[in-house]
């Protein structure tokens, strides 16, 4: 079995709109994937459905050899300090701190003060947002406040990344590096990523796994190329 | 930490504080009314006057010795805190000096006042029961107590334990009513911030601590706050009132500190706690639906 599978899995919402048709996916340990398709085509459910968000319609999601649909609730919080994830609606904490928004993670999990700092630190360095460390999530624009999600979704160094649209707010550059970030991530961290985006143009130069969404479906997939 | 987060609550949203703050700050101020309402009657009850003793005559061939005999058995009796023998010749003088009058009115000839033995007991409640056990040793003619005036009192006592005990009961349900809706909205308005801990993998338990402190804070600010404000009336009343009648048994500011401090903040906490916890227990519940 795979690290992360998909087995015909469905998913209509409760408005009955059919988000996901049949979905098979495999991904390895340590893979990096992009996620592409049009608006609409189901890459945030994809996403919802891994950190059981959403629960599917039918069929199973596993991630390493657990089924995610059927994980009772008092084992999800372990589930989701293992992966961190960049929401496409961010939701950061708007009332806090960058800092505070950036350890939100490793508070949940009840880490100490010295090492949040100490990682923290580190984080907030690689964003260049060492400057705002205690300014208001709100004051931020929203190219920082992107790139503040995806260090809160990388700081407790997950296994598994999913980042959702997270290069929606940045102009070209910014958002060319922060593709390279997570590619790094990948590569020197062990993570497996997950980047969905519509902006096919943003990933173009970069290798990797490709999965083709449309209206639900996969329509194409390049693991064999 | 914890005290910085709930403060920052408070400055989000006051009236919600305020409205919690202030059911329990008057559920509280009703609760100290009775607390200090039943250490006045207690006061009463222990306050060992003429109205609560008991009073036994003996038949007129007991002389002196078997009075003393029958006394010391009687201080057996645990309800007894005092008992003496009235000698007839005692019994003659306090009447001559309680109506005024002089010696030879009454000679001591003629003493028409039997042997007797005036009994106290600890409490007034206490008096009835010990007065029946007295006639019932069969060494007396005649068993008399403050009847009407210890019947009255313990019935005023019992009606005031039992009407406050359903009245407290009301006061909390409403303080534990409103304390949980105040958590309830606190929680629903920062739906937001429960969904992101919650992604970020946070326990139940976790995403409810905040809460259960924001519940219990507000009960006991709320409970020290009602101690302070009873403080504060009590001690301006009760001056007064012993200024203007000396001779009544008041209870004395003192005596009411240590009960409704430990009483306000106890019960304030916990209630505050509790309707959190209620609270919490239902929106948690109804996010995972
Ligand atoms: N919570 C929801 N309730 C109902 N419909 C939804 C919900 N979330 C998404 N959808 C619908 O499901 C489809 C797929 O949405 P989504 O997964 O967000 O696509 P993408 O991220 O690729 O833009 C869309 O048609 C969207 O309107
Ligand atoms: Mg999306």
């Amino acid at each position: 079995m795979e690290f992360l599978e998909f087995r015909r899995v469905y998913k209509i919402y409760n408005n009955g709109i059919r988000a996901l048709t049949n979905i098979n996916l495999e991904v390895r340990d340590g893979e990096f994937v992009f996620l592409l398709g049009p608006t609409g085509a189901g890459k945030s459910t994809i996403m919802k459905l891994l950190i059981r968000e959403e629960i599917p319609t039918s069929g199973d999601v596993w991630l390493e050899g657990f089924r995610v649909n059927r994980l009772e609730d008092e084992h999800l919080p372990y589930l989701r300090r293992n992966i961190g994830i960049v929401f496409q609606d961010l939701r950061l904490l708007p009332m806090r701190t960058v800092f505070e928004n950036l350890v939100f993670p490793l508070e949940v999990m009840g880490l100490r003060r010295t090492l949040m700092n100490r990682l923290a630190r580190d984080v907030l360095e690689v964003l260049s947002l060492e400057e705002k460390r205690n300014h208001l999530v709100e004051w931020l624009s929203g190219g920082e406040k992107q790139k503040l999600c995806v260090g809160r979704a990388v700081i407790h160094q997950p296994k598994l990344v999913l980042a959702d649209e997270p290069t929606g707010n940045l102009d070209g550059r910014s958002a060319y590096e922060m593709v390279s970030g997570l590619f790094q991530l990948c590569r020197e961290g062990g993570s497996t990523v997950i980047m969905a985006t519509h902006n096919e143009r943003i990933v173009k130069t970069f290798p990797g796994r490709r999965v083709y969404l449309d209206k639900g479906e996969i329509v194409r997939d390049n693991i064999e190329e | 930490m914890f005290v910085c987060e709930a403060f920052r609550r408070f400055r989000r949203n006051p009236q919600l504080f305020l409205m919690g703050f202030l059911s329990i700050f008057f559920t509280q101020l009703i609760v100290n009314v009775f607390i200090v309402g039943y250490l006045e009657l207690d006061k009463l009850g222990t306050f060992s006057g003429e109205a609560f003793s008991v009073r036994a005559y003996f038949p007129d061939n007991v002389n002196m010795a078997q009075a003393e005999e029958v006394v010391e058995r009687l201080r057996e009796y645990p309800e007894i805190a005092e008992v003496i023998v009235v000698s007839r010749e005692q019994a003659r003088l306090r009447f001559l000096e309680y109506f005024d009058l002089r010696d030879e009115d009454i000679p001591p000839e003629e003493n028409p006042f039997p042997l007797s033995v005036e009994a106290a007991s600890h409490r007034v409640e206490d008096v009835p029961r010990l007065a029946e056990r007295m006639q019932e040793t069969g060494s007396f003619d005649e068993v008399l107590y403050g009847g009407r005036n210890v019947e009255l009192f313990l019935r005023f006592y019992q009606m005031l334990l039992s009407t406050g005990s359903v009245i407290l009961l009301g006061v909390f349900i409403f303080s534990l009513v409103v304390i949980t809706n105040v958590i309830r909205i606190s929680m629903q308005s920062r739906e937001h911030e429960i969904q992101v801990c919650s992604m970020m993998g946070a326990t139940e338990r976790f995403i409810r601590r905040p809460f259960l402190f924001e519940g219990f804070l507000q009960g006991i600010l709320a409970g020290l706050g009602a101690f302070c404000v009873t403080y504060v009336i009590a001690d301006f009343t009760l001056e007064f009132l012993i200024s203007a009648f000396p001779f009544f048994p008041w209870v004395e500011t003192g005596e009411i500190l240590v009960p409704t401090l430990v009483v306000n903040t106890a019960m304030g906490g916990f209630v505050g706690f509790l309707g959190s916890l209620i609270a919490s227990n239902a929106v948690l519940r109804r996010r995972k639906q």
